[in-house]
């Protein structure tokens, strides 16, 4: 399964994280790589939170094309190696917004592979060729939301 | 710069008709989790004592999930028994609500029996809008009531652009789904 959460909101990024504790629990083979810096505010409460559960996962310190290039390298091995499982790309889309990546090869790098490996693709917009290849895409809409001089929170925002 | 008071405790909804709404709700408390928050689940419609993938994964690190349902309600025979056990589920919901000692709480699938009138939705609001300040109280579910709406102060609607149950067939995958 090919899933697409994209959207405005900074729920989508807690989806992926919410399949890998579902996933892991399953006893599936999980793995979680992230495109973009970590939600605001530090420590983060997904990396404690990926560490305690033992979780292998892939961050880039810095969004830049070369960290972006170089982790889809990693994703691409992944899915060239892993036959099944769940495997969280967080921030791929904003890679591919960036035009650091191209929307068409990781759709056709995603489409090829195995039907027992679940991908997660998140990120605010979604290329067309990858919307095209997915099984699965939900958009979060934010229908009410904090204003933006909210005070960022523990656990909540991060 | 003095920082006195704690941040104030938010209710968070995660609503539409797309796929997404439990799982990102699932992740929030992850991430509450691995911020040392003391987190709880309560599950709604979903059977009692299932054996989901969170259910395992809670398990094993200690976190608290509790399901009391009877599946679906359109499969129910007994719709007093099928209220019964909503109205039991929130009685456990309002106590952890209100006692204050869980920094999250999650009311999964929490919108169906307010909107089905199995549980009042202004005693649910009100439970919610007065508890005590620190507490984060996340509901998920289609069609949130707009009593629900009106004390919430982040609404996500998960839209359903493509949907694979629907469109080709496929079933729900353990892990990914359940």
């Amino acid at each position: 399964m090919l899933v697409v959460y994209h959207g405005p909101g900074a729920t989508k990024e807690i989806a992926g994280l919410g399949v890998l504790f579902r996933a892991n629990g399953r006893g599936l083979s999980v793995r979680h790589m992230r495109f973009k810096q970590a939600p605001k505010g530090e420590p983060s409460g997904d990396d404690l939170a990926l560490e305690k559960l033992g979780i292998p996962s892939h961050v880039i310190d810095a969004p830049t094309e070369d960290a972006a290039v170089e982790l889809w390298s990693k994703a691409v091995r992944h899915v060239s190696i892993v036959q099944e499982g769940v495997l969280v790309l967080e921030g791929l889309l904003d890679a591919i917004a960036e035009g650091w990546l191209s929307g068409a090869q990781v759709s056709e790098t995603l489409s090829g592979k195995d039907s027992l490996l679940h991908v997660i693709v998140t990120g605010e917009k979604a290329p067309s060729e990858l919307l095209e290849s997915a099984d699965l895409i939900s958009n979060m809409r934010a229908i009410k939301q904090r204003g933006s001089d909210a005070p960022v929170i523990a656990g909540i925002d991060y | 710069m003095t920082d006195p008071q704690p941040p104030k405790g938010l209710v968070i909804i995660h609503t539409g008709d797309g796929k997404g709404k439990t799982t990102a709700a699932l992740g929030l408390m992850v991430r509450a989790w691995g911020q040392g928050k003391s987190v709880k689940m309560f599950q709604f419609l979903k059977h009692t004592g299932a054996r989901f993938g969170e259910h395992r994964a809670a398990e094993k690190v200690g976190i608290s999930i509790e399901s009391r349902g009877d599946g679906f309600t359109w499969l129910s025979k007994d719709m007093d028994e099928t209220t019964a056990i909503a109205v039991d589920q929130w009685a456990h919901c309002k106590t952890a609500i209100e006692d204050g000692e869980t920094d999250l709480i999650i009311l999964d699938e929490a919108t169906y029996p307010v909107t089905y009138g199995w549980l009042d939705a202004d005693e649910v609001a009100s439970t919610i809008a007065n508890r005590p300040s620190h507490v984060h109280v996340v509901v998920t579910g289609r069609d949130a009531h707009e009593k629900l709406v009106a004390i919430a102060d982040v609404v996500t609607e998960m839209e359903d652009i493509k949907h694979p149950y629907r469109d080709q067939g496929i079933k729900a995958q353990p892990g990914l789904d359940f």
